[in-house]
């Protein structure tokens, strides 16, 4: 049976078409969402999503090289503060403009962190990617004129596409959900390349990886930055979709809390941190207008995943999928 | 000019002498045997080569450039290759990936990103050239987790070959092995390129007289015998070595 799997595929892996027929259906079932709807919920659904791309972008650096940072919110804050400082300050609401501005800033804070943390490894790389965010959060409370300080950047638009069209609830959700795939598909391109490849190597083995001539280093750094622009993208779909953005989008619980998604929906997969955003999502903020003890139910929820389900829903499914494999006995 | 060349070459760890002032050069396709007591130094002797670890003094030259202290990927790409006495694999990833990543890292696509690595069929032939060489193509698609300990061996074997090392460092390739599995890797390792400079650790005797003529021997971080493996065992010095003695014979 293991034999008979052609060279180069995953042998028992998590079923790559299982995953991609899912992905593609949770996409179309998102698309017509809309025409059944209410309003609220296409609300909920976008800010979802938007936390998705941020968890996706975490995610891809947990599952792949397996960096554990503790300050992704820079990235994704950063990147809406650019938006944000671009659409308000500058009056330029311009979808690509306030986009391109997220995503440079984004990847060139990226850039800068990833150097100075990436010198260290496991505890010590986690403890300087929250404290180098934490720098990030500092600066965004304290620069007032620029970033608004305490009170937070308020008034931003929605895009507009270069006095053409301007993006409402509605078509902002297409907006998200177009980017929400398409950064999935991306990282998914990325993750299956000669570069994933890699990226999988250095987070099984980095020791064995530089006994075979690989600079590990540059190769982390890469990924850091790719995902630290991802998120920044995040940011910037955030900061439109608020319409204010403050020092909490840059603060380590906002890191936290990304982190929880991963776990939740499962590392290692690109699927499971987007359905554990959602997860998270529910429990956190979803579940605080029905109860006060939303917190403590999430709390409980991490630490059952933690203890009981290591590899998060993806993991689950994965084992469900092979039991259910098992017994048809292909 | 030698394939690889150490020049007292020194490594302590706090108060142990790990290496002490050892010498010793390698002809190019020459095979060599390392071997020594357990203890002796000889795996930490690897590490100082691969780049693992800074020795404190000496030179280390491959191909007659000085390569001292640089860094293990670097020694990678200059041509040396080494495999671990504990296998370092890619444990959840498939015979196959395991060493075509291997393959990968002198291909010069590893920054690739947008591309499936199944597009790069470059890559897909040479690895199925080094899993014949060590055997394991009926393996390709079993993960490295689920193979038997000889296999995971052989795969260890795999990884280094297929980074096209010019000198290759073998740490007891046949260490835990059943004798059949000890016979075949012998065979394997017999039917290497000659142009392969072999420097391999190992206690068996027969596989020593099997791969290599010449003999090294390291006790307690010093190399106290050079030469004819038929020369050296006779040395008094060795046999003390074994017996236990060293510390009074170096003494006396
Ligand atoms: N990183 C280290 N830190 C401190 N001491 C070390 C370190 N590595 C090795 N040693 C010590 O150096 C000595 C030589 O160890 P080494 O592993 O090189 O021996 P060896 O000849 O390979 O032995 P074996 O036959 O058991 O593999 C041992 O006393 C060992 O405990
Ligand atoms: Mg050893």
């Amino acid at each position: 049976m293991v034999e008979a799997t052609k060279p180069g595929e995953k042998a028992g892996r998590f079923p790559v078409r299982a995953g991609t027929l899912a992905v593609l259906g949770a996409l179309g079932a998102l698309a017509v969402y809309p025409f059944f709807g209410t309003t609220y919920m296409i609300g909920v659904l976008t800010e979802i999503m938007i936390l998705a791309i941020f968890a996706l972008s975490l995610g891809f650096l947990m599952g792949y090289p397996k960096l554990i940072s503790l300050g992704h919110a820079a990235f994704f804050g950063g990147g809406a503060y650019a938006a944000g400082i671009v659409a308000v300050r500058l009056e330029a609401a311009n979808l690509f403009l306030t986009l391109v501005c997220a995503l440079v800033f984004a990847t060139l804070l990226a850039v800068l962190i990833g150097v100075l943390s990436l010198r260290n490894t496991g505890i010590y790389f986690l403890m300087i990617t929250l404290a180098l965010a934490q720098l990030v959060y500092v600066v965004a409370e304290q620069w007032t004129w620029l970033t608004g300080g305490t009170d937070g950047l308020v008034g931003i638009p929605y895009p507009e596409l270069f006095g053409f069209f301007s993006f409402d609830r509605f078509s902002f959700y297409y907006l998200v959900l177009l980017l929400a795939g398409g950064a999935y598909f991306l990282l998914r391109l990325v993750t299956r390349s000669p570069f994933g490849h890699v990226l999988l190597g250095i987070g099984s083995n980095e020791r064995r990886m530089r006994a075979i001539g690989y600079g590990t280093r540059v190769y982390k750094l890469a990924a850091f930055v790719l995902s630290g622009a991802v998120a920044g993208v995040a940011g910037a779909l955030w900061a439109h979709y608020n319409g204010i953005v403050a020092p909490v989008d840059v603060n380590w619980p906002l890191s936290a809390t990304a982190l929880i998604m991963v776990i939740v929906g499962g590392a290692g997969t690109l699927v499971g941190p987007m359905l554990g955003a959602a997860v998270v999502w529910f429990l956190d903020t979803g579940l605080s207008s029905y109860t006060e003890r939303s917190t403590m139910i999430m709390g409980a929820v991490f630490i059952l995943f933690v203890f009981f389900a290591r590899g998060g829903i993806a993991g689950i499914a994965r084992s469900l999928w092979e039991r259910f494999y098992a017994r048809t006995g292909t | 000019m030698p394939a690889l060349e150490l020049e007292s070459v020194c490594k302590r760890f706090g108060a142990l002498s790990a290496i002490d002032g050892v010498s010793f050069a390698v002809e190019p396709g020459e095979r060599v045997a390392l071997v020594g007591p357990n203890g002796a130094g000889k795996t930490t002797l690897f590490n100082l080569i691969s780049g693992e670890l800074p020795p404190d003094s000496g030179t280390v030259r491959l191909g007659g450039r000085d390569v001292t202290r640089h860094t293990p990927e670097k020694m990678a790409r200059e041509g040396l290759g080494r495999t671990f006495q504990r296998n370092s694999l890619f444990m959840e990833s498939t015979v196959y990936e395991n060493v075509r990543l291997a393959v990968q890292a002198r291909a010069g696509v590893s920054f690739q990103m947008l591309r499936p690595i199944t597009a790069y069929s470059r890559l897909g032939e040479e690895t199925e050239r080094v899993l014949e060489l060590v055997r394991l193509s009926g393996r390709a698609g079993v993960r490295a987790s689920e193979l038997s300990y000889g296999e995971q061996r052989q795969l260890e074997l795999g990884i280094a070959l297929a980074t096209g090392p010019r000198v290759l460092l073998l740490d007891e390739p046949t260490a835990g092995m059943s004798a059949q599995e000890t016979g075949e890797m012998v065979a394997m390792l017999k039917e290497l390129p000659g142009e392969i400079t072999l420097l391999i650790v190992e206690h068996d005797m027969d596989v020593v007289g099997a791969l290599a003529r010449r003999i090294l021997v390291l006790n307690f971080g010093r190399l106290i015998a050079d030469g004819p493996l038929e020369e050296v065992r006779r040395n008094e010095e060795v046999l003390a070595a074994y017996l236990g003695v060293g510390e009074e014979v170096r003494d006396a």
